[in-house]
C-alpha cells in the first residue's frame, strides 16, 4: 500500500507538467489527453484531468476553442497559450534540476 | 426484463435501464454538488458530463443498444469519484472510517462500558434501519448505533420478552395465589413490547442515503454517498431472475431494500440455527408478520379513536351547555354558577385545547408511521419528532391537570347548589302557617287535627315517642316539648264541635316542673289545669293500675278468686302497671269540669306553657300530654 501511495504522489506532481508537455506537442481534445496519459500510466482516474484543465485555463496557461464534430455535439479543443509556453519552459528547467539531483542521489 | 428509458446527455440520446439511470443521475448530481464549491466548478462538471456522453457513444458504436448498470458502474470507475479527482487516493479515508464503530464486540463494552459506548456512538444518530428490519427496524437501528451484530440484539430482546411471559405463566400454573408476582412479570413483558412500539414511533427511519450514512456514523460527503448507493445495486445481479421480476414495477431502492432484507434475514437466522433454519425462518416470518399486523391494526384503532375524540371534543367545545353540562340545567343558569364560571370555563377550554393537541399528535404520529410502512413518505426528521413528543407531553399533562382540578370543583359547586336548593325546598314545604314542623311530626299533628299555635322556644319539636303509659304501646306518639331552660312557649290546640249534651274532657299529661297546663275553652271561657310535676316516673295512672293489680294478685293468692278470674281482670291494667319496668312514666290523668251545651258548640282544648296564655312561667324543662277525650254524660 505504501508504495502505491508514494507513486500516486509522484504522479500527482507530474501530471500538470505532462499535460502541458502534451499540449506543446500539439493541441488536443480532452479525450486524447486522457488516452495518452493512460498509456503512460500517469492517469488512473479520468476525472482527475478536468479540474486540472479548468485550473490551467483559469490561470491563463491554456485556452480552448469549440470544434464541431460529425459524431455529435461540439468538443473543446485545448492548446497552450504563450503564457503557457513560458510557464512550461520554466517547468522544463525545474524538471532538469530535479532529475539531476535525483540522479546524483541515486548514485 | 427491465424498464428502459431514453435520456438526453449533452444533446445525445441514449437508451438506458432505469436502475442504471438512477445510478448515473445520482453520480452526476454528486459531482455537480461537489464542484459547485469551486471556482468554475460548473464548467468542470459540464466537461465530465461530456466525457460520460462520449463514453456512452462509444458503447453505442460498439453495438450496445441499451446501457445497463454495469456500464454505468464501469464509467464511474473510469472517471472516478470526486475525492479521487483531486489526486487523493481513497485508501486513507477508508482507514479513517473503519475505526471499529461497527465491529466492537460486547466483550469490549464490558470494560469501561460507558466510554466505549460514547466512543462508538460518536457522530451517529439513532435511526431505524429500513434495509434490515424484521418488524420496524428498531433493533437493527440500535445495532447500527451501539454496535454489535443485530442478531444478538434481536435474540436478547426476544429472550427477555419470552422470559417475562414464561415466568408469569409458570407462576400462574404453580403459584396461583401469588398474584402479585404473576402480574408483575407479564407487566414487564408487556412493558417491553410497548417500549418497542414507542421507540418505533420516536425513532425516525433512515430513508435517504444521507440518513443511512448518519445512522452508520459516516460523514456525509459525495464519496460516501456514491459508495452508499453502489453496494445496494450488487444484490440485484446476485439474485438474477427473481429480482428482475420485482424490479419492473418498483423504484430501484424499494426492490433493493427487499433483496437485502431477504439476503440478510435468511443469512442471520439460517447460519445460527443450522438445518432447521429454514423452518424457523418461515415460522419467524409468520410470527413477526402477524405481530406487525396486530400492531398496525391496534395503531389504526387508536388513531381512529383519537380522531373520534377530536370530533367529540369539538362538539363539546362548541356547545358545552347542551353536552356535558346538560344534566345540570338549573345550576348552569344560576347566579352561583355565573360567579363561579369564569375560572371554570378557563380551565375547561384549557382542557379542550390540551386534549385536542394530544389527540391530534397521537393520531398524526400513528397515521404517519402507518403510511410510512406502506407507502414511501417523507420521513419525519429528528427535530420534528422531538418537538411533537414534547408538545404531546405538555398537552397530556395540562389536560389531565385541568380535568383533575376542574371536575371536582364543578361537582362540589353543583352539589352545594342543589343541596341548598333541596334544603330550601325541604324547608319550604315543611313550613305550616309560618312554623317549621318536621314531616313525621306534621303527619301526626295534622292527622289528629292538632294545630301548633305557638312554637317559640320549642326547638322545632312538638311531639315525642317512647314513654307512653301503656307498655305495649310504648311507641305511641304524644304531644311533648323540651327546652333546657324551660323557655318554651308551646301551645298546641284542637277544636271539636260537640252536639248538645253533657260532657267532660279528660286527658293524660305529665311534666317535670310547674307551669305547664292543659286547658279547655268553651264559649270564650278558659279553664286551665296545671299538670302535676311528677317527672317521668310514677303518676296516678300508673299508681291506680298498680294498686288494682296488687289487690287482684292478693285476692288470687288468698284464693278469693280463681286464677282465670284474676287474669281476666288483670289484663287491661297489666300494661300500665309494668310501664317503665314497673316504675311508670309519670303520667297523670286530668279531668275538666263537666259542662252542658244546648246547641252545637265548638270546644277548643290543648296543652301549653305559654305564660302569656297561662299567666305563669314554666318552671321545668319538659311536659307531655295525650289522649284528650270527651266523655258524654247521661242527662
Amino acid at each position: 500500500m505504501n508504495i502505491d501511495n508514494a507513486k500516486s504522489q509522484m504522479r500527482k506532481g507530474m501530471l500538470e507538467y505532462c499535460v502541458l508537455l502534451l499540449l506543446r506537442q500539439r493541441p488536443a481534445y480532452a479525450s486524447d489527453i486522457i488516452h495518452r496519459l493512460k498509456d503512460a500510466d500517469l492517469l488512473v482516474v479520468e476525472g482527475t484531468l478536468y479540474p486540472l484543465l479548468s485550473r490551467l485555463k483559469n490561470d491563463g496557461l491554456l485556452s480552448y476553442e469549440w470544434q464541431e464534430s460529425t459524431q455529435g455535439p461540439p468538443r473543446k479543443y485545448y492548446a497552450l497559450t504563450p503564457e503557457g509556453n513560458e510557464f512550461l519552459e520554466g517547468l522544463d528547467t525545474a524538471w532538469g534540476e530535479i532529475a539531476n539531483t535525483v540522479n546524483i542521489l541515486k548514485g | 426484463m427491465k424498464k428502459n428509458i431514453t435520456i438526453n446527455l449533452c444533446g445525445r440520446l441514449f437508451n438506458i435501464d432505469e436502475d442504471a439511470y438512477e445510478l448515473l443521475r445520482h453520480y452526476i448530481d454528486t459531482l455537480r454538488s461537489y464542484f459547485a464549491k469551486q471556482e468554475g466548478g460548473e464548467e468542470i462538471a459540464d466537461d465530465i458530463e461530456t466525457r460520460i456522453a462520449e463514453l456512452l457513444e462509444e458503447l453505442k458504436n460498439q453495438g450496445t443498444e441499451a446501457v445497463n448498470i454495469d456500464h454505468i458502474k464501469e464509467i464511474i470507475h473510469r472517471i472516478g469519484k470526486p475525492e479521487e479527482m483531486d489526486g487523493f487516493e481513497g485508501t486513507n479515508d477508508e482507514k479513517n472510517n473503519d475505526d471499529g464503530h461497527r465491529y466492537d464486540s460486547f466483550q469490549s463494552a464490558a470494560k469501561g462500558a460507558l466510554n466505549n459506548v460514547r466512543e462508538r456512538t460518536k457522530g451517529k444518530r439513532l435511526y431505524r434501519d429500513p434495509n434490515d428490519k424484521k418488524m420496524m427496524g428498531v433493533l437493527s437501528g440500535f445495532a447500527n448505533y451501539f454496535g454489535g451484530d443485530v442478531v444478538w440484539w434481536r435474540l436478547g430482546y426476544t429472550a427477555l420478552v419470552l422470559l417475562c411471559f414464561t415466568i408469569s405463566a409458570y407462576n400462574f400454573l404453580w403459584f396461583m395465589r401469588n398474584h402479585w408476582l404473576y402480574v408483575d412479570m407479564s407487566l414487564w413483558g408487556v412493558a417491553l413490547i410497548i417500549a418497542y412500539v414507542i421507540l418505533a414511533i420516536i425513532m425516525p427511519v433512515a430513508e435517504s442515503p444521507e440518513d443511512r450514512l448518519r445512522m452508520k456514523g459516516k460523514e456525509v460527503n459525495p464519496q460516501n454517498l456514491a459508495e452508499e448507493l453502489a453496494p445496494l445495486s450488487s444484490p440485484v445481479e446476485n439474485t438474477g431472475e427473481e429480482s428482475s421480476a420485482n424490479q419492473e414495477a418498483e423504484a430501484p431502492s424499494e426492490s433493493q431494500k427487499r433483496e437485502s432484507k431477504r439476503r440478510e434475514s435468511s443469512g442471520c437466522i439460517s447460519t445460527t440455527f443450522g438445518c432447521i433454519g429454514g423452518i424457523f425462518t418461515a415460522l419467524w416470518t409468520v410470527v413477526t408478520t402477524l405481530f406487525r399486523w396486530c400492531i398496525y391494526a391496534f395503531g389504526a384503532f387508536i388513531a381512529v379513536m383519537c380522531l373520534l375524540g377530536i370530533v367529540v371534543l369539538g362538539v363539546i367545545a362548541i356547545s358545552p351547555e347542551n353536552t356535558i353540562f346538560s344534566g345540570h340545567y338549573d345550576f348552569i343558569r344560576s347566579a352561583e354558577f355565573a360567579a363561579f364560571m369564569p375560572s371554570l370555563m378557563k380551565l375547561f377550554y384549557l382542557f379542550i385545547i390540551a386534549a385536542l393537541i394530544t389527540l391530534a399528535i397521537t393520531a398524526y404520529a400513528i397515521i404517519h408511521s402507518l403510511l410510512n410502512e406502506f407507502k414511501q413518505m417523507q420521513p419525519m426528521p429528528y427535530r420534528q419528532r422531538i418537538a411533537l413528543l414534547v408538545m404531546w407531553l405538555i398537552g397530556f399533562v395540562v389536560a389531565v391537570a385541568a380535568a383533575v382540578i376542574g371536575i371536582p370543583k364543578f361537582n362540589k359547586a353543583d352539589e352545594d347548589f342543589y343541596r341548598k336548593k333541596y334544603d330550601a325546598y325541604l324547608y319550604e314545604k315543611d313550613i305550616h302557617d309560618g312554623i317549621y314542623i318536621q314531616p313525621h311530626e306534621w303527619e301526626y299533628l295534622h292527622k289528629n287535627r292538632w294545630k301548633v299555635v305557638n312554637a317559640e322556644g320549642c326547638n322545632d319539636r312538638f311531639t315525642a315517642v317512647g314513654e307512653y303509659y301503656v307498655e305495649k304501646d310504648r311507641w305511641n306518639r304524644y304531644l311533648d316539648c323540651y327546652n333546657e331552660d324551660g323557655r318554651q312557649r308551646y301551645r298546641v290546640e284542637r277544636t271539636d264541635t260537640l252536639m248538645p249534651g253533657r260532657y267532660y274532657l279528660h286527658c293524660a299529661a305529665r311534666a317535670n316542673g310547674g307551669g305547664a297546663f292543659v286547658y279547655q275553652i268553651i264559649d270564650g271561657k278558659k279553664e286551665l289545669i296545671e299538670i302535676w310535676a311528677d317527672g317521668n316516673t310514677r303518676g296516678n295512672i300508673f299508681a291506680a293500675a298498680r294498686g288494682v293489680t296488687d289487690s287482684i294478685s292478693r285476692e288470687m293468692k288468698s284464693e278469693k278468686i280463681s286464677k282465670e278470674e284474676a287474669q281476666k281482670r288483670l289484663e287491661p291494667l297489666r300494661n300500665m302497671a309494668i310501664a317503665n319496668g314497673g316504675k311508670g312514666y309519670g303520667w297523670n290523668r286530668f279531668a275538666f269540669k263537666p259542662f252542658v251545651i244546648t246547641k252545637p258548640t265548638a270546644v277548643s282544648y290543648g296543652l301549653t306553657s305559654d305564660y302569656q296564655f297561662t299567666g305563669q312561667p314554666f318552671r321545668g324543662q319538659w311536659f307531655s300530654a295525650c289522649d284528650f277525650v270527651f266523655e258524654k254524660l247521661d242527662e
